[in-house]
């Protein structure tokens, strides 16, 4: 187990290298001028040359090169020209409301779409199974930043039921800053109040990335519980006189787990990738919306910090799920072994 | 199961039920204004944009002010008195100001503020850099000795803000910038409380501003960073915000005219927006070819798509904006035979071109659009390539595109010398065409040394028919700037010489 965990590591480590040399060099091509913006659009030529200069961009690249690994190799994820802080200190600031979205969306996601593939899988082919299908597919082909403004309009603009955006209520002093969660520290200051609110502020850009995300999974899911139905042992548990309850949680589910983690796994990779829009749309002070703001002003070190802090959350719920395997199903720790 | 359906029921009352937020707008003593961007720096040395202005231009002072309705009548702030002697200018500071921190502020706070502001060489700096010396006659009153004389420098300090000499001198190894990109203290209206990154920048208002607040100001001001004009437009409609900048013009027509809002109304755009054309690349180098696409331009769909809120300039310098050439000018017009003439004599049938535009503007991109389907029916194609703003103008300084549009707005309120450096002098930042003419430079020169508002009239004139006779630029189309102020909220005044901004201090509840 510990030979497969470092392997896994060392391969996740060359992973974020390769990000990391990647995303310098594509960045770089872009014929943009970071200086440039920095120096504001009526500075003169000589104000931009010594930013320039200041920020090493006069350098040749081989040198911003390797003078980016070394600092990264440090841990120093470099400086954002449009915030002026250091990319860690932007990062801290930025990442927990992107984990907070993507932890309650994830939750939301495995449990609808799970809820939705057992009921679908009762009667394949049925109604429900039917309505499933479309309602899902519906879902998922709605463009996520029309499906987010779609939401906003009804349930902000029409119906006053939630916010336009952001995470707490804006005229309202937020909870003390202890995690950066805003429902943890919410309770941790003792008001549930704040709690809903907070609640109330995520429910629309998580319904948006659940929602697009759903058909894939719930049909997923469905497929790996048809097929475990169809299984002699679950005939022999009918004939057993089993109930259908204790046959699909007892039986059916664990066999079924293994198939539905990898496609999690997958879908969890698209989340991160659609967090970006969504933190867009709904001005949710995250790593996406940091992430859109660094594109726009061709703000390396961010660009680059956020490739490789993206790559490593995937190399991370990768190796999580890789050892959840075993948990789950004894018999791919006995291959592994 | 019944059980379980009630829990659900009462949970989703309660996210979804409860206080309407429509509610809160009315009854909180907090005004929250929807910024179109996060400020990268709120020092007034390096504030540069819109979103940046609002928070410096709220948290500082500057020496003088001016009339919104008049600019060239300028208004005491800091500075109580002023005059000129040539090249030297003396200002009697106002008694009994201090920052918010408490220290008291006097002329050394000038001092260090515009020498710190000439060395760091960014932002507003442009406005001033004919500065060449700031002396302190006394606490109370300081000499300012430019070059060469200028009328404008008082003008121009109007958009200068004050920062105390003791924060400088505390932060002397950077000259502050680490210090002053995110931490403020100012002689303002308002103060600053905090900065939450990606979200919102929060002022409270300074009870002992030496400045006169309106009745019902407002205590707390929250600016908000909404980058998608559909959601500024959206949560002011929504009560969540009480104004918002930059909201689409369809959407500011139709809030501001439904039930619950007016519109304000007011100038402050020069062009919006302008085609620069290549003066290096073919086939825009050529002048016949220019005056060709200046006169096929469909000026009129471009007023249409203002929805009737616009005119068609007759020059870079507004009828508006004081001392202005515009009512003298010739009428600029579409003349699709004048223009198949002046393409005929440039020898340059079927030419094609490229034209760069920043995304991000949709009405950059309809002038394109517009210019494209005009050039066409001269039988010129134009190719248009939307890019970001940066890599646009990029494109077309280094001769990989023939055209780039641009908004036009002037900073200053009286001074347009500072305005045609920029845009069409040698080394402008937006000259982005590379436009170049002797005369001119020597009329931009002169223009700040001519005390006789008359004489620097006809001056402006020369100077505004060079750029015109050239056909450097195409001026699409001089918009109205349209703001849907809520009927609850009052005070909202549209600054000719910013493109967009509040003056938090002026506004009110009602």
């Amino acid at each position: 187990m510990i030979g497969f965990l470092f392997k896994r590591l060392v391969w996740g480590l060359l992973v974020l290298v390769a990000v990391a040399v990647i995303t310098f060099f594509l960045s770089r091509v872009v014929p943009a001028d970071p200086a440039a913006f920095l120096a504001g659009q009526n500075a003169s030529e000589e104000t931009v040359q010594r930013i320039r200069v200041e920020h090493g961009l006069d350098r040749p690249l081989p040198e911003q090169f390797a003078s980016y690994m070394i600092g990264l190799a440090k841990g120093d994820l470099g400086e954002s020209i449009r915030t002026r802080r250091s990319v860690s200190t932007d990062l801290a600031q930025y990442l927990p409301a992107t984990l907070e979205l993507l932890v309650v969306s994830f939750v939301f996601y495995l449990a609808i779409s799970f809820s939705l593939a057992v009921l679908a899988a009762r009667h394949p082919g049925g109604a429900v199974d039917g309505a499933i299908r479309l309602i899902t597919m519906i879902g998922t082909g709605i463009p996520v930043f029309w499906l987010g403004m779609t939401l906003q309009f009804f349930f902000f603009y029409k119906l006053h039921w939630l916010p336009l955006g952001s995470r707490f209520p804006i005229r309202e002093t937020a909870p003390p800053l202890v995690t950066g969660f805003m429902l943890v520290d919410s309770l941790l200051a003792g008001s549930p109040s704040a709690f809903l609110a907070s609640l109330k502020h995520l429910a629309l850009p998580a319904a948006t990335i659940v929602i697009n995300l759903l058909a894939v999974g719930t049909r997923m899911s469905r497929a790996a519980l048809i097929q475990e139905q169809s299984r002699l042992y679950v005939r022999t548990a009918r004939g057993k006189g089993l109930s259908p309850r204790r046959i699909m949680f007892k039986h059916i589910l664990r066999n079924a787990l293994s198939p539905i983690l990898t496609a999690t796994t997958m879908q969890f990779g698209y989340m991160i990738s659609w967090v970006i829009l969504v933190e867009v749309i709904f001005d949710w002070p995250g790593i996406g919306l940091y992430a859109y703001q660094s594109f726009q002003v061709f703000d390396y070190s961010p660009v680059i910090a956020l490739a490789i802090v993206s790559t490593a959350g995937f190399v991370i719920i990768n190796l999580v799920m890789d050892l959840l395997y075993p948990v789950i199903d004894p018999r791919v720790q006995s291959v592994g072994s | 199961m019944t059980f379980r359906i009630g829990i659900l029921g009462v949970a989703l009352g309660l996210l979804m039920g409860g206080v309407s937020f429509a509610a809160f707008a009315d009854d909180a003593p907090t005004f929250v204004y929807a910024d179109a961007g996060e400020p990268s720096t709120i020092d007034p040395a390096k504030a540069n944009v819109n979103w940046e202005f609002t928070v410096t231009r709220n948290i500082y002072d500057r020496l003088v002010d001016f009339d919104l309705d008049d600019p060239s009548k300028l208004l005491p702030a800091l500075a109580t008195e002023w005059k000129q002697d040539g090249k030297d200018w003396t200002f009697k500071l106002r008694d009994g100001v201090t920052f918010h921190d408490g220290t008291a502020f006097d002329a050394n706070d000038v001092k260090a503020t515009l020498d710190r502001l000439l060395k760091i060489g960014q932002g507003q700096s442009y406005l001033v850099d004919d500065i060449a010396s700031v002396t302190v006659v006394d606490p109370k009153t300081v000499k300012i000795e430019t070059k060469a004389p200028t009328v404008f420098l008082a003008s121009n300090l109007s958009r200068i803000e004050m920062l105390s000499d003791e924060d400088i001198a505390k932060h002397k190894d950077d000259l502050g910038q680490a210090w002053f990109n995110e931490n403020a203290n100012g002689t303002g209206p308002y103060e600053f409380v905090s900065w939450t990154r990606g979200t919102q920048i929060e002022l409270k208002r300074n009870d002992k501003w030496w400045g006169k607040f309106p009745d019902k100001p407002f205590d707390r001001v929250l600016d908000r960073f909404v980058t998608d004009g559909a959601n500024r437009a959206r949560g002011l409609e929504g009560g969540e915000f009480d104004l918002a900048n930059f909201v689409p013009l369809d959407e500011a027509l139709r809030i501001g005219t439904s039930s619950g809002f007016h519109l304000v109304e007011g100038n402050n755009l020069w062009a919006w927006p302008a085609i620069y054309l290549n003066m290096d690349l073919a086939p825009t180098n050529n002048k016949d070819f220019r005056e060709a696409l200046v006169k096929a331009f469909d000026y009129n769909a471009m007023v249409q798509s203002f929805q009737g809120k616009a005119e068609v300039g007759r020059g870079p310098v507004p009828s508006w904006f004081p001392g202005s050439p515009e009512k003298e000018e010739v009428e600029i017009k579409t003349d699709l035979d004048a223009a198949k003439a002046a393409l005929a004599k440039s020898g340059l049938a079927n030419a094609k071109m490229k034209c760069s535009v920043p995304a991000g503007f949709p009405e950059f991109r309809f002038a394109a659009t517009v210019l494209q389907s005009s050039a066409q029916q001269l039988g010129v194609t134009v190719e248009i390539e939307e890019q970001p703003f940066v890599e646009a103008i990029t494109a077309i300084k280094s001769d990989k595109s023939n055209c780039f549009v641009l908004g036009n707005a002037n900073l200053s309120p009286s001074d347009a010398t500072k305005f045609f450096a920029a845009h069409y002098l040698k080394g402008g930042f937006y000259n982005s065409g590379k436009f170049f003419d002797q005369t001119l430079q020597d009329l931009v020169a002169k223009l700040p040394t001519i005390s006789d508002a008359t004489e620097r009239g006809k001056l402006l004139k020369q100077a505004a028919d060079i750029v015109v006779d050239s056909h450097y630029i195409i001026w699409t189309a001089r918009p109205k700037t349209v703001v849907p102020e809520p009927d609850r909220i009052g005070g909202y005044r549209i600054d000719p010489a910013e493109y967009i901004n509040a003056r938090f201090w002026e506004m009110h509840s009602k």
